[in-house]
């Protein structure tokens, strides 16, 4: 068989439609349109819905960390009134004594001994 | 949209369509790319009825892919006719491919009878040598001059370099001349010398 020949029998066959049956063309067309219905079902779901209660408020205060930092600072707080350790003691000691008499907050002298470090000599 | 209106639209536009919800669009691209998918596929496997399953995969495929569809990237037809290259790859490796029927002989008649009997002859005689033909070979033929791809298309389907694509074709050519040089005369070439 020459080159031609076989030219000539690919030019024949690709000159043939090949036939589309009807019900293969359903098939696909109904795939198609499923395909379309199910994105479209998919687009209009609803948004989760919102969370409600104690998540809800916990989320709004941004969440377990922060709450975590705002309880311990908190337990921090009462720890500090409850031990009055001598430090805090001696400071709150300070700030009453300048209350009760009548002391302006400029007057109250929180580092009575700083004079020590700046003496010179 | 009508269909008529569809009918100069691009095979991508078509698919932004579809993927935006035109029914219209589906139509015109079930009509529009199935002939070829199932005409690739009936040559790769030579059962009708597996090319159907074959081109109904290959267009649910393209549906599916139709909302990330990347323009410009790849034609709509070559992503197809690699779907459809590898899912008759997949089926002939499974074995299940029918071997195709014998050519049937002509009959005496009238000469516009026994010319369109030459021509059936013809196309049954190449189908049957094609279905011989190793499968990349085959593949290759069929894409080159049934499907007529340019040979950088027939590369990107059968993701190999163009070079074997022409080797490809050329031992695919010599095979179907060996096959069918028996037949020369039977298929009406033995007084075109």
């Amino acid at each position: 068989m020459h080159d031609r020949d076989l030219d000539d029998l690919f030019s024949q066959a690709h000159a043939v439609e090949p036939l589309l049956p009807s019900h293969l063309v359903a098939r696909i067309e109904a795939d198609a349109l499923a395909e379309q219905r199910a994105r479209a079902t998919a687009a209009r779901r609803p948004a989760p819905t919102a969370r409600r209660g104690w998540t809800a408020w916990l989320a709004a205060l941004g969440g377990g960390g922060v709450v975590a930092g705002l309880a311990t600072a908190t337990l921090a707080g009462v720890w500090l009134g409850v031990a009055q350790p001598a430090p805090v003691s001696a400071l709150t000691q300070k700030m009453s004594d300048a209350f009760l008499q009548n002391a302006t907050l400029e007057q109250v002298e929180l580092i009575p001994n700083l004079d020590a470090f700046v003496t010179e000599g | 949209m009508a269909l008529d209106a569809l009918s100069d639209v691009s095979d991508e536009a078509l698919l932004v369509l579809y993927a935006n919800g035109d029914p219209s669009a589906a139509r015109a691209l079930t009509l529009r790319l199935t002939p070829r998918v199932l005409g690739f596929a009936a040559r790769m496997l030579g059962d009708r009825a597996e090319a159907e399953d074959v081109a109904q995969e290959a267009m649910l495929r393209l549906w599916r892919i139709a909302p990330d569809w990347r323009q410009g990237e790849a034609q709509v037809t070559t992503w197809l006719y690699r779907v459809v290259s590898n899912l008759c790859t997949d089926r002939l490796r499974r074995g299940r491919s029918k071997a195709l029927d014998e050519v049937p002989e002509a009959e005496d008649g009238a000469p516009a009878v026994v010319a369109r009997l030459i021509e059936a002859d013809r196309a049954a005689a190449l189908e049957a040598a094609l279905a011989q033909l190793p499968d990349r070979q085959r593949q290759a033929v069929v894409l080159r001059h049934l499907e007529g791809l340019a040979n950088p298309e027939i590369a990107h389907v059968m993701d190999i370099g163009v070079e074997a694509v022409e080797s490809l074709v050329a031992r695919g050519k010599r095979g179907l001349a060996l096959l069918l040089s028996g037949r020369r005369a039977e298929l009406g070439y033995d007084d075109e010398d």
